[in-house]
């Protein structure tokens, strides 16, 4: 192999800053409107509260890298996190057992609560939108039904040492989330099962007939997103030190909007971990934003939507094939044509 | 009637078309000829006014001059269009499809709209029943009814871009004989295909466009294949098979009474070294059979011996573990995956080559990409290309790169060279010879009898997901194929 010369290599950062590089630029000119609007978003007591606030949802986003990458959509994962956050916190304030039993027993938990999403999706060859739907309903009424809609708080020191303590002026699940982000990266980088997730998020007959175990891959993908959401569930409870029914549904649509802004295709296939972080960056700051301009949380619900339409556009754009006419023949042509 | 002038067509750092011109007489059958990426398709959506072409053109249509067209000023001067793929409302019935966006006036009533596409289909010979729904029909069935709707629009010029890929032989008849009434009535037919033989069968004159220029136009009785060819290519070229020793070694696969996947006791053996062909119409279970075999389909009875061992093939990855490897015949569904690079494609069935310890190395990954580059002379300017962007012909060898870098001693093709232009079928018959004379076996299903005569050593003939017969090098005949495939023998019997 050639080495690149850096001409070259510049170019093609270059171009990959021009197809893939929206969500820097989304950054970036966040960054300066939020600087110049208020006086406080760039204090160092800020950016403190905008990282530490947005760990739990980095992790929770690599999770849903796994499933949308490999072409499928979880909107389970809020219901899964509610379910997962009461157990754990019912397990510590009820029975007083040590954090290092809580945390694979969650962690287990989630990856059968994604196992479940993932073989039904791919042995019954269903939709994986609706089958999540389903689920979610019921790992609603499982939350609801365990806790009988009371709240837990009051969680044990030990436990929360993982926000509490800092190394370095951050706390720890700062480098937890960014050990989940790379080792997310390398895993679908890198690795075998990684190019399997992105084959069969491309066309997943064509990985099925090219020998790819499709359906185990598929299956593997939802669990392991349940398994990382499990993580995420437990670093917010450590933040927050209370859990109930109603913590945690929600966080899928941040993540959902994040993902699609960090360029991660709605059809599957492709995407980038980097991407990701990038957009749930975009998504936290402006939660950020609007705190500080005293917007209630209410409202901050209609914001999320309305950017979640619009990034959902914003990608169907980028997807279209490239005539602007509508023609009978536009995917096969548009291939032809480009030779 | 209809002259196009200066088109030129320009995209970023390409030229699809440069000054060509072009005239069609009213009533005439005109065909276009190129390889992919001459500028065919670019040229009919010109025409169709799906793109525009560069400011100096000119589209003159009996004596109206535009300088580009537009979809709804194309429909104006009765251009109509039928692709290849068919894009249909499949839920719906036939004669809702052929008469779909068209306003009835008085209310809208079903039985009129059928008894009006029953006339239609009287007049041109078509056995379509009207009140089918297009779901339940074959693919070749849906494609009569994309020109069933083609033509009950009243179309002055009728483009067709190769109409004939998905249809059987006695629906190209019935094609034909639609062309012939539509030419009867003034109508002026722009006809697409890779086929040769059709071209000489209907047209009247030829255009042959290459890389982009408009090449000649000749008076289809006055030219011959050799000539076209040549033309089109810009190169002497043999349009026959090249020339191979055929050896057959040892058995490596028996099937023994194969049924299941709507196929019924199909029992064949291959043997080292050897093409057996496939042939059939469309829906005979060519395509079936080749499913069973690599294990994307369950058998319901009968075995698989792989070098004399019963094998068990329940999956397509314990097909590939055993080396038998599958070149869909959907290329962009099943064959590659577009959206990714050619590096990406070529190891997704043999990872173990570039993996190790579930890592994959990226290096080995580009040298096990580039050495299929260079052995199938895929032309490709790097590796991480992305696949989408290459010639049908290309996308075709990227496939066969991943079959191959499997290792496999069966390959299966199904419709190796479909939708691919000349040259490069030719480079993809010399890569199956080439296979073959390494000691390789090989399946091919094609609907091409040329090329399934041509090819192969051995031919067997489904009809209706049986087998028909056998046939050996000495007993190949276009006819013997043909009445095999239509059931002709086993109905005498």
């Amino acid at each position: 192999m050639k080495k690149k010369s850096p001409g070259a290599k510049l170019a093609s950062a270059g171009r990959y800053l021009y197809q893939e590089g929206t969500v820097y630029i989304i950054l970036a000119v966040l960054v300066v409107f939020f600087t110049l609007f208020n006086p406080v978003f760039l204090t160092r007591r800020n950016l403190y509260n905008l990282i530490t606030q947005s760990t739990y949802i980095i992790i929770a986003g690599m999770g849903i890298c796994f499933v949308m990458i490999s072409g499928g959509i979880d909107l389970s994962v809020g219901n899964q996190m509610a379910v997962c956050g009461c157990v754990a916190g019912i397990i510590m304030t009820q029975t007083g057992l040590p954090f290092f039993i809580v945390w694979p027993v969650c962690i287990a938990l989630g990856f059968a609560m994604g196992l479940l999403n993932g073989v039904i999706a791919a042995k019954l060859r269903l939709f994986p939108l609706v089958v999540t739907i389903a689920t979610s309903e019921v790992f609603k009424g499982i939350a609801y039904t365990i806790t009988s809609s009371k709240s837990y708080s009051g969680m044990p020191a030990a436990f929360r040492a993982l926000y509490k303590t800092k190394l370095l002026g951050l706390p720890l699940d700062v480098y937890l989330a960014i050990a989940v982000v790379a080792a997310t990266w390398l895993v679908l980088n890198k690795t075998h099962f990684g190019r399997d997730v992105l084959a069969i998020g491309g066309i997943k007959e064509c990985a099925h007939l090219s020998g790819i175990r499709a359906d185990l891959v598929q299956s593997l993908c939802f669990a392991i997103t349940g398994a990382i959401f499990a993580v995420a569930t437990l670093d917010m409870l450590a933040q927050q030190n209370m859990t109930s029914a109603t913590t945690g549904p929600g966080t899928e649509i941040t993540c959902l909007t994040a993902a699609i802004i960090g360029g991660i295709s709605m059809k599957g296939g492709k995407g980038n971990v980097v991407g990701m972080v990038v957009g749930i960056l975009i998504m936290q700051m402006i939660a950020n934003g609007m705190q500080l301009a005293g917007w209630g949380s209410y409202t901050q619900y209609t914001v999320k939507g309305i950017i979640l339409i619009l990034a959902i556009a914003f990608d169907a754009m980028k997807n279209r094939p490239r005539p602007a006419v509508r023609v009978h023949r536009e995917k096969g042509e548009a291939a032809k044509e480009r030779q | 009637m209809l002259k196009l002038s200066h088109i030129t067509k320009t995209y970023p750092g390409v030229v699809a078309l440069s000054d060509v011109c072009m005239d069609f007489e009213q009533g005439e059958v005109h065909a276009i000829l190129g390889e992919n990426g001459a500028g065919k398709s670019t040229l009919i959506k010109i025409i169709s006014g799906a793109i525009e072409p560069d400011p100096g053109a000119q589209i003159e249509f009996d004596g109206r001059v535009y300088s580009a067209m537009t979809p709804a000023l194309a429909r104006e001067n009765g251009v109509a269009v039928i692709y290849q793929d068919v894009n249909l409302v499949t839920p719906m019935t036939v004669a809702e499809n052929v008469y779909m966006g068209r306003r009835m006036g008085r209310g809208y009533s079903k039985r009129r709209l059928q008894r009006m596409a029953q006339a239609l289909f009287d007049e041109y010979g078509l056995e379509l029943d009207p009140a089918e729904r297009v779901e339940r029909l074959s693919p070749s069935r849906q494609q009569m009814v994309e020109i069933a709707r083609a033509i009950a629009g009243e179309a002055r010029v009728m483009i067709m871009d190769e109409p004939t890929a998905p249809l059987a032989a006695s629906e190209v008849r019935v094609l034909f004989s639609i062309i012939e009434k539509l030419r009867g009535r003034g109508v002026t037919v722009i006809y697409i295909s890779h086929r040769m033989e059709e071209v000489f069968e209907i047209t009247e004159r030829v255009s042959v466009l290459r890389d982009g220029c408009y090449v000649t136009t000749l008076k289809t009785k006055d030219t011959s294949r050799s000539e076209l060819v040549r033309l089109m290519v810009g190169r002497e070229l043999s349009e026959s098979f090249p020339a191979r020793s055929s050896a057959p070694g040892e058995v490596l696969l028996e099937a023994r009474g194969l049924t299941g996947n709507s196929v019924e006791n199909i029992s064949f053996t291959l043997r080292r070294g050897e093409i057996l062909g496939f042939a059939g119409l469309v829906g005979s279970g060519r395509t079936e059979t080749m499913e069973l075999l690599c294990g994307a389909r369950r058998m319901t009875s009968g075995e698989v011996l792989l070098r004399g061992r019963p094998a068990s093939i329940h999956s397509p990855a314990q097909a590939i573990d055993q080396g038998i490897a599958l070149i869909p015949e959907d290329r962009k569904e099943q064959g590659v995956i577009l959206h990714n690079t050619v590096q990406f494609n070529t190891s997704l069935s043999a990872i173990a080559r570039v993996a190790r310890a579930g890592f994959i190395s990226g290096r080995r990954n580009a040298a096990l990409a580039e050495h299929y580059r260079q052995e199938l002379r895929i032309k490709v300017p790097s590796v991480r290309q992305m696949v989408v962007n290459l010639s049908g012909g290309n996308q075709q060898k990227v496939a066969l790169a991943k079959a191959l870098a499997a290792d496999p001693d069966i390959i299966i093709f199904d419709e190796p060279t479909k939708g691919i232009d000349v040259g490069a079928k030719q480079e993809i018959y010399q890569l199956i010879n080439a296979l073959v004379g390494q000691g390789k076996a090989v399946l091919m299903v094609s609907s091409d009898m040329e090329e399934i005569l041509g090819m192969s050593d051995r031919i067997i003939v489904l009809h209706e997901g049986r087998m028909a017969g056998e046939l050996s090098r000495a007993q190949f005949s276009q006819e013997s194929v043909l009445r095999l495939a239509s059931g002709i023998q086993a109905e005498e019997a």
